[in-house]
């Protein structure tokens, strides 16, 4: 059961009241749990009776003449069951029978109803420019307001590659500051010796590095600062040196600042006369190239 | 013994008029009542109304009776419609209006039928008393979310409560509103 999404999204998924978002995911969730969808379902059958609780108001009688005018000129709407069509003429007064005098009036009448009528077709005439004016401003808002939507919706997708971006770099950072905190642990580990690394050639004097040894953790780090870019071709290669006997430790590469950081197997690191960093080809070397060793620390006698 | 909603839509999704007719007559009055809590204007509200008739016309013969009761497919289309036209017009909307513009807005310009539906009418008493049950600040956040269309987060900021608050007192209140309908025999 997730009571983060029973507890704050359905009862608001029941009154109606989520974002599309958090709609499809309340969807999501009762989708694979019925039990969840049987307790959804028995709050909206609640908020169901919400309508009942507030006061009726009759409409006016033009609410529902008007509508009914515009079923019947719907093409759809079939003709009465002949037992509602004849309740319904059983509902109008009879008319009595028409006398010829009322014949004769009524042809008087006509001209009367004929130039009402016309009255009525120029009414309705206004009437309609009127409704069309009305029609085309409407339409200029709609498209407005398109305009502006579509504005808003690239907004969003630039702000949500940006939002992307910033967590990418985020991942990064975290995974950054876990390193560098596994670093100062180690330096902090009792026991712990750091034996820095200085340029040797004078090519690169903002160059250096540190080796830490914390063998009674088991733990050696080596870091790296302020290295030249290599090629492709080519990687850096630690080694650890034994009298004359160099071992490796491991090849690296370093990141557009220059800095590189290396577990080290900590038994190979706590023994050691100096400790060399040298460019060798891809893959690394048996030995380092003799004049491409460029950081080197030698242990103090 | 009358058609129930359901044997009426049937109709009105062939085509019966006089059966959407019949529907309008049992609901019109309610719904006009609903759509007045969220517009505050009658006029307008009117509009609304006509306009959830005539899509229960266009759209029955979409109306599954499987998937929940006419009632409540019913007022989702008006209470949507009436929240739809106040952010449109953006009136922002209030937990409660006063007692004088209530009164002025149930006077004109028709009175309130009772006639045609007394056993309902007598539910609906019932359903409104069960709402005295919720504390005041249960029932802002409920009129709030389904009254004024407000999600959680503008429901906070309107009242200027934590999150934690509106979903506490959301989730309690329609638990409550629940269990005294419950114990009222109102079916749900």
């Amino acid at each position: 059961m997730n009571t983060r999404i029973e507890e704050e999204l359905f009862p608001f998924y029941a009154l109606d009241a989520l974002t599309a978002e958090e709609k499809a995911e309340v969807e999501t969730y009762i989708a694979s749990d019925p039990a969840a969808k049987a307790r959804l379902e028995a709050l909206q059958e609640t908020a169901a009776l919400l309508p009942l609780t507030t006061e009726p108001v009759t409409p006016s009688p033009s609410v529902k003449a008007n509508l009914m005018a515009r079923v019947q000129a719907d093409g759809r709407a079939v003709a009465p069951s002949p037992v509602v069509a004849q309740k319904r003429v059983a509902e109008r007064p009879s008319s009595p029978q028409i006398s010829w005098w009322d014949r004769l009036r009524q042809s008087f009448a006509m001209p009367v109803l004929a130039g009402t009528a016309a009255l009525a077709a120029i009414v309705l005439f206004v009437w309609a420019i009127a409704l069309n004016q009305q029609v085309n401003q409407l339409q200029d808002q709609v498209s407005d307001l398109t305009s502006d939507t579509n504005v808003l919706v690239e907004d969003l997708t630039a702000l949500r590659a940006d939002n992307e971006q910033l967590r990418v770099r985020n991942v990064t950072l975290q995974q950054q500051l876990e390193t560098q905190e596994d670093i100062l642990a180690s330096y902090q580990a009792p026991g712990a010796t750091t034996l820095a690394l200085g340029d040797l050639t004078g090519e690169n004097p903002a160059a250096a590095a540190t080796s830490t040894v914390a063998a009674e953790a088991g733990v050696a780090t080596f870091v790296a600062r302020n290295l030249p870019p290599l090629s492709a071709a080519q990687v850096y290669q630690l080694w650890i040196i034994r009298g004359d006997q160099p071992l490796s430790a491991g090849i690296f590469s370093v990141d557009e600042n220059g800095r590189a950081t290396l577990p080290v197997d900590a038994t190979l690191a706590s023994t050691y006369d100096a400790v060399g960093v040298s460019i060798e080809p891809a893959g690394g070397s048996e030995t380092p190239t003799p004049d491409q060793i460029i950081l080197l620390g030698a242990a103090s006698s | 013994m009358s058609a129930t909603d359901e044997q009426l839509m049937a109709k009105v999704a062939a085509g019966d008029s006089a059966s959407l007719e019949t529907l309008y007559d049992r609901y019109a009055a309610t719904l006009l009542g609903v759509v007045l809590r969220v517009v505050l204007n009658r006029s307008v509200a009117e509009e609304i109304v006509q306009e959830t008739f005539w899509r229960v016309w266009d759209k029955a013969g979409s109306f599954d009776a499987a998937q929940g009761k006419f009632s409540t497919w019913m007022f989702s289309i008006g209470r949507r419609l009436a929240i739809d036209t106040t952010r449109r017009q953006k009136i922002r909307p209030q937990a409660a209006r006063s007692d004088a513009e209530e009164e002025r807005m149930l006077r004109e310009p028709d009175e309130v039928s009772v006639a045609e539906t007394a056993v309902w009418h007598i539910e609906q008493e019932q359903i409104r008393s069960a709402l005295t049950v919720l504390s005041p600040e249960q029932y802002e956040v409920i009129e709030l979310a389904y009254f004024k269309g407000l999600t959680r987060q503008e429901i906070a900021e309107a009242i200027d409560k934590p999150l934690g608050t509106i979903h506490t007192r959301a989730r309690l209140g329609l638990q409550k509103l629940r269990t005294a309908l419950e114990a009222a025999g109102i079916e749900q």
